[in-house]
């Protein structure tokens, strides 16, 4: 791997002072978040603190984090695509933010310099080993203050401006039954997400990404006690707010759907739900609670059921001899998992 | 306890029905292939959430 990986942590608490100055800057300023080109953020001051071994390694991470959440993401995943000729420039894709950072840090001027195939393969090489460090609140303060980078000139700076995520989301739609019936029928299954994947700290970001296209749908609740994922929001010009970029394997601790049903025939509403966990799955229809192989039937019926696009209600399964009618539209599934490297 | 003809009958109908849903669920979990099930879960996660 082209960069030194023993510096990256010292890059990461790094970045997050920096991020954390900004914060503070903008917090000070009569007119919040405005360009933070008219604010001092202490980065000069800190960057030059770096050695010049550090300062590659910034760049390198900073150009691969903004590539990843520029837009392009295909070109991170697939590098040999990349087609020169219409390649955007830096400073096209670089906030005003993250412009003063690569610039300090020894950093051609973007607006004359336009990434390559060798940035987005380099990308695709370092950012799912950047993006699956620990940088909880401890590492990252103890690095910080070993180095006299927070306390003393960084006056403005609270620890409470690092951020750190404890809990971070995913959506995704359009999955199907056969990969719901994997999650909700494997005992602790896992998801690999070692390529690097959009996160958000904002649960209403996942959720508007996940009802975005068609069911099924799921809301993925990760468990961050590892301070794991790279805040990347403020990198690129893209609307990121609250983006981590996470890297690592997804543990799925339990997972449960929930939607609204009725009768055929009736009117009474009836809560739908199904869980599992621990292999254990456990079913309810309003106030009637199934175990084992009845929950199991009553979640595969669930899977296998008919749709009728005439109908308001244009999904019907069948349980223990009744027709039951919902909107798979309005189905809710969230699973909670926990992330390892 | 002693069943009448109709409870008889709908014992017989749901343990059916339960025989029938577990066949199914046979049938359906032989098409479930871990890998590729898993792979493309991989490929689902890789979208930006944009």
């Amino acid at each position: 791997m082209n960069l030194d990986r023993s510096v990256v942590p010292t890059i990461l608490a790094v970045l997050k002072l920096l991020e954390a100055n900004f914060v503070a800057t903008q917090r000070n300023q009569a007119v919040p978040y405005g360009s933070p080109s008219d604010a001092d953020f202490n980065v000069e001051s800190i960057i030059n603190q770096l050695s010049d071994g550090e300062k590659v390694a910034l760049r390198k991470i900073l150009l691969s984090m903004i590539l990843m959440t520029s837009g392009a993401v295909h070109l991170v995943r697939n590098p040999e695509s990349y087609d020169g000729a219409v390649a955007e420039s830096l400073g096209e894709i670089i906030s005003d933010y993250a412009k003063i950072i690569w610039l300090a840090s020894g950093g051609p001027n973007p607006d004359s310099y336009t990434p390559t195939r060798s940035d987005y393969a380099l990308a695709k090489q370092i950012l799912p080993f950047v993006s699956s460090l620990p940088t909880d609140r401890k590492r990252v303060l103890a690095i910080l203050k070993g180095r006299g980078m927070i306390g003393g000139q960084s006056g403005n700076t609270q620890e409470d401006d690092i951020k750190i995520a404890d809990t971070l989301y995913r959506g995704l739609n359009s999955l199907s039954s056969r990969h719901l019936m994997y999650l909700f029928y494997t005992n602790k299954p896992t998801w690999n997400i070692q390529r690097s994947v959009s996160t958000s700290k904002d649960v209403n970001t996942a959720k508007a990404f996940m009802m975005k296209k068609k069911p099924w749908r799921l809301l993925i609740e990760i468990n961050n006690a590892n301070g794991q994922g790279f805040h990347a929001g403020d990198l690129s010009k893209y609307d990121t707010e609250e983006e981590y970029i996470l890297s690592g394997i997804l543990s799925i601790n339990e997972i449960e759907m929930a939607f609204s049903s009725k009768q055929s025939g009736e009117d009474e509403l009836l809560e739908v739900s199904i869980s599992s966990a621990g292999g254990n799955m456990t079913g309810k229809i309003g106030d009637q609670t199934f175990e084992g192989k009845d929950a199991s039937n009553l979640f595969l019926s669930i899977m296998t059921h008919k749709s009728d696009p005439e109908e308001i209600e244009q999904e019907t399964f069948s349980f223990k001899g009744k027709t039951y009618l919902f909107t798979k539209h309005y189905v809710k599934a969230i699973a909670k998992a926990t992330i390892q490297n | 306890m002693k069943l009448t003809k109709l409870q008889i009958k709908q014992i017989i109908k749901e343990e059916l029905e339960a025989v029938m849903h577990e066949a199914e669920k046979e049938s359906q979990l032989e098409e479930l292939n871990e890998e590729d099930i898993k792979k493309e879960l991989e490929d689902a996660m890789s979208q930006p959430m944009k």
